[in-house]
């Protein structure tokens, strides 16, 4: 098996070089699959190394695009800034939320979630003064990296910027769940009960890696709003938070890369397939089912488990 | 090399011996391509489909002349309806095929951020769906383009129509999202100007199932019509179910838009609805009557409004990239502005100041008639483009 470190490294060196490789619309693509392989890999945080389905994960996404969509269109701050506010709007509603979802545990934690995120969908659609409706907001513009600084506006510049952002909460993440707070998630994933007989209360753990997954979930949607070029409700909504869980189960639960690998793999399915025909998602539905058949682990799980056999 | 490729290659070889020498330059030059990202899953299919099968029906009467006499490529992407989905996939069209022309896009949302995008990618956006006034409005820029009327237009007409009516009272239900409100708020405000009166409105959610509830308040209000703006699934529940409690006959339903998709699904029990309808198929034009028969000859129906206002917006585009004698994004913009062209339903003119194409506004009534499999819209009243056109730049009528 090749050490990890030398792929990662490859994985870096692929990341730097591939803009002077790939096709401008080829490299727009890759920063959708980077921005949607950070969204699965914050959920990972809470559905890998905790244990804690999650059914509303997208409204942080959202709460993050909505947030850098309004500070970019109506204070034209540095696009960082917007990226400052997204991340930081999510993980504040995720305090509340976390709170209460937290208090519960499988089936009725995932119902919680997806109530929240539900009701934060619903004011989104609602108020349209501040969020445009249904119609969303359009028109957010890619400002510059700071003031005077150098512009993001070419998919180059801005694909640098995301794929910064994805390796740095990458190294983040895995530095959370290798430290002892990180180890105590897993403890909890593996027995809640235990955990509590060995005197400690499970809940805080719970409700700090909530918020931090709803942060890196809201940076994502704060690099997707000037991307993208807007936001809607649709990126709150628990289609897109189901999507999400399919992107972690095919790449690879608790594995942080494998989420942003199913993550590129599902777009990439979307991609290719509704090019040719319209009924797509029942592919993306026969390849999720044969991946959590044959390759348990996903992606990422099952290439580790032959590299150790090998 | 692959077999399609060799195929390409040696098509264009035989094409460019046989040609005469002006359109072997023009073969070299390759297709003209317009990319359509439209929404053909989702529940809003219908309309992308109506907007493919119109290019279908265009692509196969351009494809002896082609555009400047070069042949016409429709490249077709689907987006479920999902704007985030809508913008990636206009991107890759715009960027991968290298398309200088979109259209075909279903939803207000999609359209106002795919539009928003247009003038970085220096790429034409044609409306020929898409509703919402902020479109040649607050949103408006360089390069977009409404061929269709708009939602406003549409309330306009029947509005028009409403002032000479008996009907003095009206309830207005919208779907609870923009379309539905920003219709009903342009009712109301035209409706009041023409001195009658909006006894009560609501918002239902979108995909209601249960209209009972609204039929009782509508009935309660003893209004004398009922304006609704309720897309498609929505309307046909609502008005078999006001059938069924016998309220169509009380209230008489005025449909923000009246098509044949909601005819063909609720039957006779829609029969006697009126409405606006962006393009009834049954105009009586000499062009109108061909085009509806060559439609019917490909697809077996009858075309429905987004089915003849896209096949206009094609025509018309086409039209423009000759008279520009390029397919050069900016002087197409440059030869569109203020152009006339010939629809289906009389004279379109395309407006500089805001790139709103003014064009005949109609209201219509739903009616039987034995020569069709269906109830069919019959045009109660034709308003001149002048009179159904908003203000410059707004969604307001003089």
């Amino acid at each position: 098996m090749i050490p990890s470190r030398l792929s990662a490294l490859a994985a870096l060196v692929a990341l730097a070089v591939v803009p002077w490789v790939l096709a401008r619309h080829q490299l727009s693509l890759l920063t959708d699959l980077l921005i949607a392989g950070l969204f699965a890999m914050s959920l990972d945080l809470i559905m890998g190394y905790t244990g804690m389905v999650s059914f509303g994960h997208a409204a942080y996404f959202g709460l993050g695009a909505y947030a850098s969509a309004l500070v970019l269109l109506h204070f034209a701050q540095p696009v960082p800034v917007a990226l400052l506010a997204g991340a930081l709007l999510a993980g504040a509603v995720a305090v509340p939320v976390g709170w209460f979802s937290t208090r519960a545990t499988g089936i009725y934690f995932a119902m919680l979630t997806l109530a929240f995120a539900q009701f934060l969908y619903t004011v989104a659609y609602k108020w349209r003064d501040l969020t445009g409706g249904s119609d969303g907001i359009a028109g957010v513009p890619k400002t510059p990296l700071f003031w005077g600084g150098p512009s993001l506006a070419s998919s180059r510049a801005f694909y640098f910027l995301v794929a910064a952002c994805v390796v740095l909460s990458l190294f983040v993440c895995r530095a959370v769940v290798r430290s002892p707070f990180g180890r105590a998630l897993q403890a909890i994933r593996e027995n809640e009960r235990r955990f509590t007989s060995l005197g400690r209360d499970p809940r805080p753990f719970k409700l700090v890696v909530f918020v931090i997954a709803a942060v890196f979930a809201g940076l994502a949607g704060a690099l997707f709003a000037p991307f993208r070029g807007f936001a809607s409700p649709e990126v709150m909504f628990w289609v897109f938070s189901g999507q999400g869980l399919m992107m972690v189960i095919m790449g690879g639960i608790g594995t942080l890369v494998g989420p942003v690998l199913g993550a590129m793999l599902f777009i990439l399915i979307q991609e290719v397939l509704s090019s040719y025909t319209e009924h797509w998602m029942i592919f993306t539905g026969v390849v999720f089912v044969l991946i959590v058949i044959f390759l348990p682990g996903g992606l990422v799980g099952t290439a580790r488990r032959l590299g150790a056999r090998g | 090399m692959r077999r399609r490729d060799f195929l390409k290659v040696a098509g264009g070889a035989a094409a460019g011996v046989s040609a005469p020498i002006y359109l072997r330059t023009a073969w070299a030059q390759g297709p003209i391509k317009i990319g359509m990202p439209a929404a053909l899953s989702g529940s809003n299919a219908q309309y992308g489909i109506q907007a493919r099968r119109a290019a279908e029906l265009f692509a196969r009467d351009i494809k002896a002349k082609g555009i400047l006499g070069r042949p016409v490529e429709f490249i077709y992407e689907d987006t479920g309806g999902d704007p985030a989905t809508a913008v990636r996939k206009a991107q890759k069209l715009v960027e991968k095929d290298g398309v200088k022309f979109l259209t075909g896009v279903v939803l207000s949302s999609e359209a106002l951020a795919v539009s928003a995008k247009c003038p970085e990618w220096k790429v034409v956006f044609m409306s020929t769906i898409n509703g919402a006034g902020a479109l040649t409005a607050k949103a408006f820029h360089r390069y977009f383009f409404r061929v269709n009327t708009s939602g406003p237009m549409g309330a306009r007409a029947v509005s028009l129509y409403l002032a000479e009516s008996p009907m003095k009272r009206f309830f207005a239900l919208g779907s609870d999202y923009a379309w539905g409100r920003d219709s009903v708020g342009s009712f109301t405000t035209q409706i009041t100007a023409a001195k009658k009166e909006v006894v009560g409105t609501d918002f239902p959610p979108v995909g209601t199932k249960d209209f009972a509830s609204y039929i009782a308040k509508i009935r309660q209000s003893r209004a004398d019509g009922v304006y609704l703006a309720l897309p498609g699934q929505d309307a046909t529940i609502y008005l078999k179910q006001a059938h069924q409690f016998g309220l169509n006959r009380e209230v008489k339903p005025i449909m923000e838009i009246l098509e044949l998709e909601n005819m063909k699904a609720v039957g006779d029990a829609m029969v006697g609805a009126i409405g606006s309808s962006r393009y009834p198929f049954t105009v009586d034009t000499p062009k109108n009557r061909d085009f509806v028969k060559r439609f019917h000859d490909l697809h077996g129906i009858y075309p429905d409004m987004f089915d003849g206002e896209t096949y206009e917006g094609l025509e018309w585009l086409a039209q423009v990239i000759g008279k520009a004698g390029t397919d050069d994004v900016e002087k197409v913009i440059d030869a569109w502005e203020d152009s006339s062209y010939e629809g289906l339903e009389g004279p379109f003119f395309m407006r500089k100041c805001d790139h709103q194409a003014v064009q005949p506004g109609f209201a219509v009534e739903c009616v039987k008639d034995p020569k069709y499999p269906h109830p069919i819209p019959r045009i109660l009243a034709t308003y001149p483009g002048e009179k159904v056109t908003p203000k410059c730049r707004t969604e307001e009528f003089s």
